[in-house]
């Protein structure tokens, strides 16, 4: 085979190497609703998806949020709340992680307002082992979730009259700090590969302002907060050996690289 | 050099030395046993318990399917085998894999009947590749209490003494777990699973091993050197096992990273941590767990550490973060401490608890058992501790905490105290808390029946898609969103369509929920 040969066959080989690692990668954000929140992609091929939902209950006397994540095509549903109000001087939020109630129970009553506030420490959600084939090798990728979040509720009572119009001014405010990580590295006798980085599904403090009316007229729902979806990298390489152990990179590239999509409300703002 | 000649002179170096590797590579040495097998009969086996813990180099790969590929990992697990009576075996299989990242999960699935091992049903789906090795072990165990030879299983004994192994044996984890049982069945010496095949003649055992080279070269049956015969045997196995042995090969020859970061680099950051965003903080917590988990040494310095920076509670609930996650006894040992300590971190160590991936030790579980004894005086601890036990049993099989809330709920006081035992159960997601839900879903308080609907949220079998039918056709319509919520936890909307579409077309207030889960 001669060197024109050889350059044309590597040539086809790289072309299609960067065709398969470039289709991976497309990558689109819509609804600006700021209730219903949804940026989507692809990664290594799997859907990426993160949803920032708030919605009325269903009594229309509460609202309910959740946040909820799709990576590698592995869906979680990593923070659910709901508050209810169930009198005047009672309400009742209930919080679940990754599936997991947290709590539920009644609102406090401080300063004239029913209040309830929690954090929860990082916590680590981790994927199953799986497979990627890059290049001759076949990587063990290991990968998950970490994850921080804090929710605080607030309900204030705005009397009128006639009090059967009264409403509640309702908060619920999340701080949400999600990361999506994968690590694999493999070294066989001749060539190496590795897949890694980090994609930051959510990072930020979103939240719903409702008014609740005493009259079960469907809350009135408006976000608040800035928030900050999918920026993040993945990168991929291939070394094979040179003579006299020296490595030789002969593929590296970018799976994943985005600075995200900004949302902000009331006050808040994208620019730095 | 044109950087695509080095790419093609790259490509082609691989391929030669891989070549060059597998011509001259000796096969590695096989040996063999022999044992005596004895036949079993299925009244003789009350209950069996096999652990094993084995490190081992490779496994597991299903490349017709391109899914799965392990690499050096070490497991550690019981499976158990419990006879009810002459038609129904009860089954527990604990594993616990061990990677570049500890992934502990386990699966228990309860009472099967020999009936539904032959047919193939599934108790829980939750994961599918802990259920195929199940299955896998079921089948051998039929196979070993020589119940059937019909060949409806997945493996059997041959007319010619052989283990038949079919395409419905999954992964090479069940030859090795297979090898296990007869270990410690017959006392085998073998020092390592891998690439191991089990042949049967008559009434003695050979436990071979396939030398690499015979295993690259085929690729529908392949030869093995056996010490102790005085020919060589040729067996044919599925595609599958073929797969596995081959990639196990490939995985053989890779020596995977175990890299971390050292406390060294991670102790500046730490010591910034007030400055740090919060995803920055996000990214040192993974550093710190992935050091301190493959560092022993980092442990102790990040505890010396916290120690100097305890009155800092920020930093308190980063570091909470971190022991839980690391999971090891002594983390959790230092978890209890900082509760009796800090009162004022009390909510976010139990929550910690219940969020947790890793198992509890036992040191936590009695420290939770004795919290929810203290309900009538301390009810909110309580309630947590309650949470953090039904969770915890996602991790592992304490059948007495079963009982115990099972006991709670019947007890009750009231309909607020039965929610929170609902709600307990249903972060277990164990299906062994179906009867209890039933019961709360007939209950006359609403929301009794809305946390028992929302209690099935992380059960996925038959019983739990009735029993979520069945809430719909309640009165309630918090129980029905209740409902509505199970379905989106559970991912299978396409199991209630029929449901979904009535929802759209006769329940306004649900529609727009609905319509988003069709």
């Amino acid at each position: 085979m001669n060197t024109r040969t050889r350059v044309f066959n590597s040539g086809i080989v790289f072309s299609a190497l960067f065709f398969w690692l470039t289709s991976n990668l497309y990558t689109f954000a819509y609804a600006e609703d700021p209730t219903h929140l949804q940026v989507q992609t692809k990664l290594m091929g799997k859907p990426l998806v993160v949803q920032q939902n708030a919605d009325p209950s269903v009594s229309q006397q509460g609202v309910q949020t959740s946040t909820l994540v799709q990576f590698l095509g592995i869906n979680t549903q990593l923070m659910t709340a709901a508050l209810e109000l169930q009198s005047t001087t009672l309400g009742t939020t209930n919080w679940y992680i990754d599936g997991k109630q947290i709590w539920s129970g009644n609102l406090a009553l401080q300063s004239g307002s029913l209040v309830y506030s929690g954090g929860i420490a990082p916590i680590q959600i981790p994927f199953p082992l799986f497979a990627y084939p890059l290049g001759p090798i076949t990587l063990e990728v290991d990968a998950g979730i970490d994850f921080q979040g804090n929710l605080a509720v607030h309900l204030t009572p705005g009397l009128s009259i006639p009090v059967q119009d009264s409403s509640l001014q309702g908060t619920m405010q999340e701080s949400l700090t999600a990361g999506g990580y994968l690590e694999g590295y493999a070294k066989l006798l001749i060539a190496r590969a590795g897949v890694g980085g980090k994609v930051n599904l959510i990072d930020g403090s979103v939240g719903v302002n409702a008014d609740i009316f005493f009259n079960q007229s469907p809350p009135t729902l408006a976000g608040l907060g800035k928030v900050v979806f999918l920026n993040g990298n993945v990168y991929a390489f291939v070394d094979t050996i040179k003579l006299f152990g020296q490595w030789n990179r002969v593929l590296s590239s970018n799976l994943y690289s985005w600075a995200g999509k900004c949302y902000a409300f009331g006050a808040a703002t994208c620019t730095p | 050099m044109h950087s695509v000649t080095r790419v093609s002179l790259g490509l082609s170096t691989l391929l030669s030395a891989l070549g060059l590797f597998h011509l001259f590579h000796k096969p590695a040495q096989s040996l063999s046993h022999k044992v005596k097998v004895e036949k079993v009969s299925a009244s003789e086996i009350k209950s069996e318990s096999y652990s094993f813990d084995r490190h081992i180099k490779a496994v597991l790969s299903d490349h017709a399917h391109g899914d799965r590929n392990f690499a050096d990992i070490r497991y550690r697990g019981i499976f158990k085998i419990d006879r009810l009576d002459a038609e129904r075996a009860r089954i527990t299989f604990t594993l616990d894999h061990q990677a570049s990242a500890a992934i502990p999960f386990e699966v228990t699935i309860h009472e099967w009947t020999l009936t539904e091992l032959k047919s193939g049903a599934t108790k829980n789906e939750q994961d599918e590749e802990s259920l195929n090795i199940l299955k896998d072990f079921a089948a051998l165990y039929a196979f070993r209490s020589q119940e059937d030879t019909s060949g409806k299983y997945d493996a059997r004994f041959s007319k010619q003494g052989y283990i038949i192994i079919k395409e419905k044996i999954r992964y090479k984890s069940t030859l090795a777990a297979a090898v296990q049982i007869l270990k410690s069945k017959h006392q085998i010496q073998l020092d390592s699973t891998q690439h191991t095949l089990i042949k049967a003649m008559g009434k003695e055992t050979s436990i071979v091993r396939a030398s690499k080279s015979s295993v690259m070269k085929t690729t529908s049956e392949y030869q093995i050197t056996h010490l102790g015969a005085a020919r060589p045997r040729l067996i044919s196995t599925a595609p599958v096992v073929e797969n596995s042995l081959i990639s196990t090969t490939m995985a053989l020859q890779a020596s995977h990273s175990d890299q971390f970061i050292p406390w060294k680099t991670l102790e500046p950051k730490l010591n910034q941590i007030a400055t740090l965003s919060a995803m920055d903080r996000l990214s040192l917590f993974h550093d710190l767990v992935n050091t301190t988990k493959k560092d022993a040494t980092a442990f102790q310095e990040l505890k010396g550490w916290l120690s100097s920076q305890s009155s800092n509670m920020e930093v308190r609930t980063f570091a909470i973060g971190v022991l839980v996650t690391m999971g090891s006894e002594a983390a959790q040992h230092a978890l209890l401490d900082w509760y009796q300590q800090f009162p004022e971190s009390r909510p976010t160590i139990l929550n910690a608890f219940i969020t947790t991936a890793a198992p509890i030790s036992d040191e936590v579980h009695s420290f939770l058992t004795d919290l929810l004894d203290q309900k009538t005086s301390d009810p909110d601890p309580a309630s947590a501790a309650a949470l953090a036990l039904g969770a915890a049993l996602q991790n592992s099989n304490r059948s007495s905490d079963i009982s115990k809330l099972q006991n709670l709920y019947q007890n009750a006081q009231n309909s607020s105290e039965q929610t929170v035992y609902l709600d307990a159960m249903g972060n277990s997601g164990n299906p062994e808390f179906l009867d209890t839900i039933k019961d709360g879903l007939a209950a006359n308080d609403e929301m009794v029946r809305e946390n028992a609907v929302l209690a099935l949220r992380l059960m996925k079998d038959q019983l739990t898609h009735d029993l979520v039918e069945q809430a719909w056709t309640d009165s309630s319509l918090k129980v029905k969103s209740a409902a509505l919520q199970v379905i989106q936890y559970q991912g299978s909307a396409g199991n209630y369509q029929a449901l979904l579409a009535q929802c759209i077309s006769q329940t306004p207030e649900l529609k727009s929920t609905c319509g988003q889960l069709l």
